[in-house]
């Protein structure tokens, strides 16, 4: 099996890997509903940090919770809790973010039985000097209480050794996306986002081996791709494989994204090299690009991130893709939109709701592959 | 076969009468709209943005104005037409339906350009923009208009937790405010106004705790429709003397009313909650238990977004905080006023511990067994987070402490959103499912005029 199918194959069979991880190593498996929380500090306590995503399938077992005019994937995501799809689980953590789903946290918490929850305030303004310190208290905060839950001690070792692997995951996935800059990029953008959501819900070190291997198997040119449309996906929470596949079956090629479930998670890395990883964690989370939750001050920073982005990949169109409801990237949406047209990038906005299949947008994403097709001819 | 509604006939079961202290009450709304549109004539810093919180941190710089973003916001309130026109148009800018009702009736004046139009005639350029942010909708607003009016922009985050960080984490974001309000305004801050501000604002939200734990008394003397608008000096004034002024005599009179057992309209035959925000085009939805008898006692915005409350976190209990003053703690500099503030919104004020979720529905449960509470309305807003976040849990916490529920959705500030009919429908099935029929009073009004307006 290539790397790329067995990324695509623990994506698809994540709770199998993440339940024989667990009987393999005896070690303790801690989901996360948001990508501030640091999984440093996870693998230094020697568990396994796996992101909770949903299961894109209808349910109706969440109302009682989260009213249906909230994020669908929240409540996806809490269905999947209390459906005990995650029955593995042996602990639940967030980093402060959206109300929808600190919404998912709270429920979680209170519904389904676990042994650790753990909720990390994660300032909103992080332009701030001030929110820094915050952080690394609640950082600080987290990391007692791991120690204290797993019993075992995250020494400024074990935290360093963990750091560095979280970190090589995240240059390799960066060395990954450079490559998708290319006339003809030989990694798709499935075969990109089945990368980012494996590194999610897998452990880092099968990921890393798995994703070297796949790197030196590559040439720089990938082939056929001449009247192929480059697109960018932005937007909402998008772990949406099958709407990635399907735009891709219509004569583009996904090439970059600013989601958390694909460059956001990985942009950056810690670089803990002054002896002080604990403070080099902090900021590290505070200077990947932002969320919009997370990009509130004077001076916008997404805007310069995704336009770059935009730039650096050559994309001629972007989906914005929004979860209904999802009020954070809804703020952002019209200055997003005016950003990518002030450079000649048009835009397709797509509302959607993870619950639903990925076909309902075919006809409209033809249609505006076709305006993309016309404008070069 | 047509059924006829039960009716009961029922004479008045409590003295009733208007509250004295209601012109004083208009006379500082009034003011507070004078004063907004002219405080630029008079030298005053203008600062744009929608805040309620924090009002004594901006005194130091002297008397200030806080137009919102959206001037004509409660004019449009009452006119629907002109508000689903004004909303519309900024959905054709691009911003989605989902997003808060309120801040897209705000953005449709920025983006219109009514922001700095006056309505006493003339324009008026606020000086900076400051927004305290108990929401992202609300921050995100303030970042929007300052890039659309070119003025310089602060945000202030309230975090949602009280821990030793988060309280160096506001204090040091309220530094940094002072100092950047200094340097934008070009005004020296001065400390003792702060500080005696700062009392005000203390002594206002604990008067206001105060005046709605009188509200447990049976009758109840006030209803949820008049502490709506009795609750406005808070809003718009509580870092002012006048507005201590105005709550130290409202808290007399309702404590007289407790005394002499006069209640807010009449009658009493179920004391109800409302929990969330009233629809604003429609605040009369706030009496719609009238018909029955029935009185809302109390809810979130009368309780939780005003006031500052001393939680039993074991137990969910509610009771008024006490000043600063009545500890005994004197506040002298600077620094320890800021200490004072975080304080105060962190510890005693249950809006932003809400935000957290965790205490919410404890809180909710305990608040509406004290205040005798025979069902709970709640209202959850399609497109504000902040109330609506944990709403559901809070009310399956409530159902299983054994009190009935009802809930119905709207959008505070988006008539497309409210169903008046089929919400009467809801509430009145719910009131009936209560054991309430409707009732005709045989004497005296049921309401006096001016108390209830
Ligand atoms: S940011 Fe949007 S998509 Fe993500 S969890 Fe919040 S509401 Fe949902
Ligand atoms: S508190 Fe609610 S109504 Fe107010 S700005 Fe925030 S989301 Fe909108």
């Amino acid at each position: 099996m290539s790397p790329w199918d067995r990324f695509s194959q623990v994506v698809a069979d994540r709770h199998g890997y993440a339940r024989r991880w667990k009987e393999r190593t005896g070690g303790k498996v801690v989901g996360y509903l948001c990508t501030y929380v640091p999984e440093e500090y996870i693998y230094a306590a020697g568990a396994l940090p796996v992101r909770v995503l949903g299961g894109h399938e209808p349910q109706d077992v969440t109302e009682p919770h989260i009213s249906a005019k909230w994020c669908s994937f929240c409540r996806d995501c809490l269905a999947q809790g209390l459906l005990g799809r995650y029955d593995y689980l042996d602990g639940i953590t967030i980093a402060q973010s959206c109300f929808h789903i600190q919404q998912t946290y709270d429920s979680w918490e209170r519904h389904i039985p676990i042994s650790f929850s753990h909720h990390i305030y994660m300032p909103s303004h992080i332009h701030k000097p001030s929110a820094l310190e915050c952080l690394e208290t609640e950082f600080q905060e987290f990391k007692e209480h791991l120690e204290e839950w797993t019993g075992q001690a995250i020494t400024p070792q074990r935290l360093q050794e963990a750091v560095t692997l979280v970190d090589d995951s995240r240059r390799l996935m960066l060395r990954a996306y450079e490559l998708r800059q290319a006339e003809c990029p030989p990694i798709s953008g499935t075969q990109a986002m089945e990368m980012v959501l494996a590194s999610q819900v897998m452990d880092r070190r099968e990921h890393s081996r798995l994703l070297e291997e796949a790197l030196a198997g590559l040439a720089p040119q990938g082939e056929g791709c001449q009247d192929e449309v480059r697109l960018m996906l932005l937007g909402s929470e998008n772990d949406d494989v099958d709407f990635v596949r399907m735009v891709e079956g219509l004569g583009a090629t996904v090439v970059t994204d600013d989601h958390c479930t694909g460059s956001r998670s990985f942009w950056n890395t810690v670089d803990a090299t002054d002896g002080d990883p604990m403070g080099a964690i902090a900021r590290r989370y505070f200077t990947r690009p932002p969320c919009p939750q997370k990009d509130v001050g004077q001076h916008r920073v997404r805007l310069e991130h995704i336009t770059s982005l935009a730039r650096d990949f050559r994309v001629r169109g972007a989906i914005i893709l929004l979860q209904k409801f999802c009020d954070p990237h809804g703020f952002d949406l019209p200055p997003v939109q005016q950003a990518l047209r002030d450079m000649g990038v048009p835009t397709l906005f797509l509302e959607s709701d993870v619950t639903l299949a990925a076909g309902q947008f075919r006809t409209r994403v033809e249609a505006f592959l076709e305006t993309l097709q016309l404008e070069v001819v | 076969m047509l059924q006829e509604e039960p009716v009961t006939t029922m004479t008045q079961q409590y003295p009733t009468k208007r509250i004295d202290c209601w012109g004083q009450m208009k006379e500082i709304r009034r003011r507070h709209f004078r004063h907004t549109w002219e405080a630029r004539e008079k030298g005053e810093v203008v600062i744009l943005g929608v805040f309620e919180w924090f009002l004594c941190l901006f005194s130091g710089l002297g008397d200030f104005a806080n137009p919102s973003y959206g001037p004509y916001y409660t004019v449009l309130m009452r006119n629907p037409e002109q508000l689903i026109k004004n909303l519309e148009y900024t959905e054709s800018l691009g911003f989605t339906k989902d997003v808060c009702s309120s801040m897209r009736c705000h953005l449709g004046q920025l983006y219109s350009g009514l922001t700095t139009k006056s309505p006493l005639g003339g324009t008026q350029i606020p000086d900076i923009i400051f927004q305290p942010s108990i929401c992202h909708s609300v921050v995100k607003t303030g970042q929007l208009a300052s890039e659309h009016l070119g003025i310089p922009y602060f945000d202030l985050e309230f975090p949602f937790k009280d821990s030793p960080q988060t309280r160096r984490y506001l204090i040091a974001q309220m530094e940094e405010a002072i100092e950047w309000m200094g340097k934008t305004t070009g005004r020296k801050y001065d400390d003792q106004q702060f500080l005696e501000a700062l009392a005000c604002e203390w002594e206002c939200m604990v008067l206001w705790a105060r005046i709605c734990e009188l509200n447990r008394a049976v009758p109840a003397p006030l209803d949820m429709r008049m502490m709506w608008s009795l609750r406005l000096p808070i809003v718009t004034s509580r870092h002012r003397r006048e507005a201590v002024e105005f709550y130290r005599t409202l808290f007399a009179e309702v404590q007289d009313r407790v005394r002499e057992g006069i209640s807010a309209n009449g009658y009493e035959t179920a004391r109800l909650t409302y929990e969330g925000g009233p629809p604003f085009y429609a605040v009369n939805i706030f009496r719609e238990p009238e018909p029955y008898g029935a009185v809302f006692v109390g809810g979130e915005t009368a309780f939780v977004t005003m006031a500052a409350w001393d939680i039993n976190e074991e137990d969910g209990s509610w009771k008024p905080a006490l000043t600063p003053t009545e500890r005994g703690i004197e506040i002298r500099t600077r620094q320890q006023g800021m200490e004072s503030l975080a304080e105060l919104y962190l510890k005693y004020y249950p809006m932003l511990r809400w935000l957290g979720l965790q205490s919410k529905p404890l809180e909710h449960v305990r608040r509406a067994q004290d205040w005798g509470a025979k069902g709970v309305v709640f209202h959850l807003d399609r497109g504000c987070r902040a109330l609506s976040a944990g709403m559901e849990e809070a009310r399956l916490a409530v159902q299983r402490a054994g009190i009935p529920t009802a809930m119905y959705e709207s959008s505070m500030c988006d008539p497309r959103d409210l169903d008046r009919e089929r919400v009467r429908d809801l509430l009145e099935s719910f009131f009936e499912s209560l054991g309430l029929s409707r009732i005709t009073p045989t004497e005296g009004p049921a309401m006096q005029e001016g108390g209830n307006e």
